[in-house]
């Protein structure tokens, strides 16, 4: 039993550890890659057709594959990333893959809801395209890429079930291995337990969070 | 009489304007030049403004109003660049924005402040940082931002403002922090985009007086765009109505409501003007009907004169018997303008509109007969 409960704590700590690593990550990449989506376009600050149809298409790419092929599918760039292709860091690398064209579509989306007339009031007063950026795109889209990233870390721990195929551990590893192949109910409804647990603290919190940078009300 | 005093550019004029390339008048804050400005719509171009030519003098406060969808909002984007023209220039204190890079292009901005329909206030940051927002952006110290806040709070009556979010605030109010941003960096222009257009009449009022009081105390040049004739009525010098991107008719205000000469200002003007009653309407006869039948006079007022109407001298000319029936006089610009329907007891119809003409000092053309009023 106490063997268990160890390997229980283990699990939930890599999984943690996978899925923050990849979170964050992809919070900075996906939104890097969202602003970048949103200020190409036709019109737009730094209109350029050519890459926002060159980094759409990619997004496309990548959202499209399912994530266990794109496990095995990244395999070498893992290893040229992290060295290694198994454990939790090589499950860091394809989550973080998933991750960012996930998030980037989220934060798009937010970020494409800003109001024009603000970004029109910023540049009217004397402001220069980066300004735009950092005074207007961001902070006004803040509530909504919260959320987004709320939505982001929910997914992943979803996805982290499957980095088990790669020996990453984490909960989802466990209650395959476990639960589904030695048929252990217990460690099946602890481990689900901890999802549900995990997932809700993050969806709270990321709510709570969301509303409170939102002045609009 | 000639109403007609004030000429207003034609094209021809345009394009000699445009081929001049003489510093502005000192008087003169912008100046367009044949500014033209094409919209693709699918396969279609659409003509937003088609060679505007005009100058806004300093000091004043000048209207540009047209229906929606006449070009006002692009020609006013024009003279901060928002609006790129397609052709022809607008030169702001004789310099041409078009031909600046984004530094300079920013600098120029902050020489003219703007106010907006919908506010464009940020709603993460408080009225104070709303304020001072240019000034963050153009790296003035914290201090000194600090100091020139608070005053503009104090010029907008918004002191108890400070460090509330805009979500908070009235639409009035958020109009009020939207102007106090737009004088943050003591712009020498101030353009409004339909900035009362969003506020109900009693707020709309207010924000008048207060774009009014600027104008005087800070000697702050207006250009001011809207759809209503009150608010030009209300505090404008001079207008300019567009209509299809084309400029329909310029001049002083009180000389475009006293004698419109274009349709389209006619058009605008009529939501001012009451129609006559329909109770009179319906007894209105082309031909008198006895002897005892008392005609109707339509007199537009245009202020050209200078003069008030006096009624003894209405009076004087179409007899005791003369009956106010319909109208009413208000003053634009210090002239009395406005519309009086009569009715008296015609004996020499001719020689009395004439003499009623000269008494009052107007076109004959302004001074109409309705009919004959006959009893019900």
């Amino acid at each position: 039993m106490t063997e268990l409960y160890e390997l229980y704590l283990q699990a939930g700590w890599q999984t943690l550890q996978m899925v923050s690593v990849a979170a964050l990550v992809s919070a900075v990449f996906g939104l890097g890659l969202a602003l970048l989506l949103v200020t190409t376009g036709p019109g737009d600050l730094y209109a350029s057709p050519w890459l926002n149809r060159t980094l759409g298409s990619v997004v496309n790419v990548f959202r499209s594959v399912p994530f266990i092929i794109l496990l095995v599918v990244l395999l070498p760039f893992t290893r040229l990333v992290v060295g290694t292709t198994i454990g939790v860091w090589a499950a860091v690398v394809p989550l973080s893959v998933a991750g960012i064209p996930f998030f980037a579509r989220i934060a798009e989306v937010s970020l494409r809801q800003v109001d024009r007339g603000l970004i029109e009031a910023v540049q009217a007063m004397g402001g220069k395209r980066w300004h735009v950026i950092h005074l207007v795109l961001l902070p006004e889209a803040l509530p909504g890429i919260v959320s987004g990233l709320t939505i982001t870390l929910v997914a992943m721990i979803g996805s982290s079930a499957m980095a088990g195929a790669v020996g990453a551990g984490g909960l989802g590893d466990l209650a395959i291995r476990y639960g589904y192949q030695r048929f252990d109910t217990q460690v099946m409804l602890a481990v689900l337990v901890g999802l549900v647990v995990l997932v809700s603290l993050v969806q709270t919190g990321g709510d709570a969070l969301a509303r409170r940078l939102d002045y609009r009300r | 009489m000639n109403a007609r005093v004030e000429t207003f550019p034609l094209r021809e004029a345009a394009a000699a304007a445009a081929a001049a390339t003489s510093p502005l008048p000192a008087d003169t804050v912008v100046r367009f030049e044949a500014v033209g400005r094409t919209f693709a719509s699918g396969d279609k171009t659409v003509t937003a403004l088609d060679a505007i030519s005009l100058d806004v003098g300093r000091g004043e406060i000048f209207g540009i109003i047209g229906r929606s969808g006449a070009g006002k909002s692009t020609l006013v984007r024009t003279i901060n660049h928002l609006e790129a023209p397609g052709s022809g220039r607008v030169l702001v204190n004789g310099q041409d924005l078009a031909q600046l890079d984004e530094n300079a292009l920013a600098a120029a901005r902050r020489r003219i402040g703007m106010v907006f329909q919908h506010f464009n206030l940020l709603s993460s940051k408080t009225v104070a940082q709303n304020i001072g927002l240019p000034l963050r952006i153009a790296g003035v110290p914290q201090a000194q931002i600090d100091a020139k806040v608070d005053s503009l709070l104090a010029l907008v009556g918004l002191e108890g403002k400070r460090d509330v979010y805009p979500a908070k605030l009235s639409g009035g109010q958020k109009q009020r922090v939207g102007i106090a941003r737009a004088l943050v960096h003591d712009p020498d222009l101030l353009l409004c985009d339909e900035a009362t257009s969003a506020l109900d009449p009693e707020t709309t009022q207010s924000i008048l007086a207060l774009l009014r009081d600027i104008n005087r105390r800070l000697g702050l040049t207006v250009v001011l765009i809207t759809h209503e004739m009150a608010v030009i009525r209300e505090i404008c010098d001079r207008v300019a109505v567009l209509e299809n991107g084309r400029l329909a008719e310029l001049g002083e205000v009180w000389r475009v409501f006293g004698a419109p000469q274009a349709d389209a200002t006619r058009a605008l003007l009529a939501s001012l003007v009451h129609d006559l009653p329909d109770d009179v309407q319906r007894r209105i006869v082309a031909e008198p009907a006895g002897r005892a039948t008392p005609a109707l006079l339509d007199i537009r007022l245009d202020g050209v004169s200078g003069r008030d109407p006096q009624l003894a001298q209405l009076a004087q000319v179409l007899g005791p018997e003369l009956q106010l029936v319909h109208g009413g006089v208000e003053r634009i610009q210090g002239r009395a303008q406005g519309r009086l329907v009569v009715a008296f007891q015609p004996h020499d119809l001719v020689r009395q509109v004439s003499q009623l003409a000269a008494a009052l000092a107007l076109p004959a053309a302004n001074i109409r007969l309705l009919g004959y009023l006959q009893h019900d």
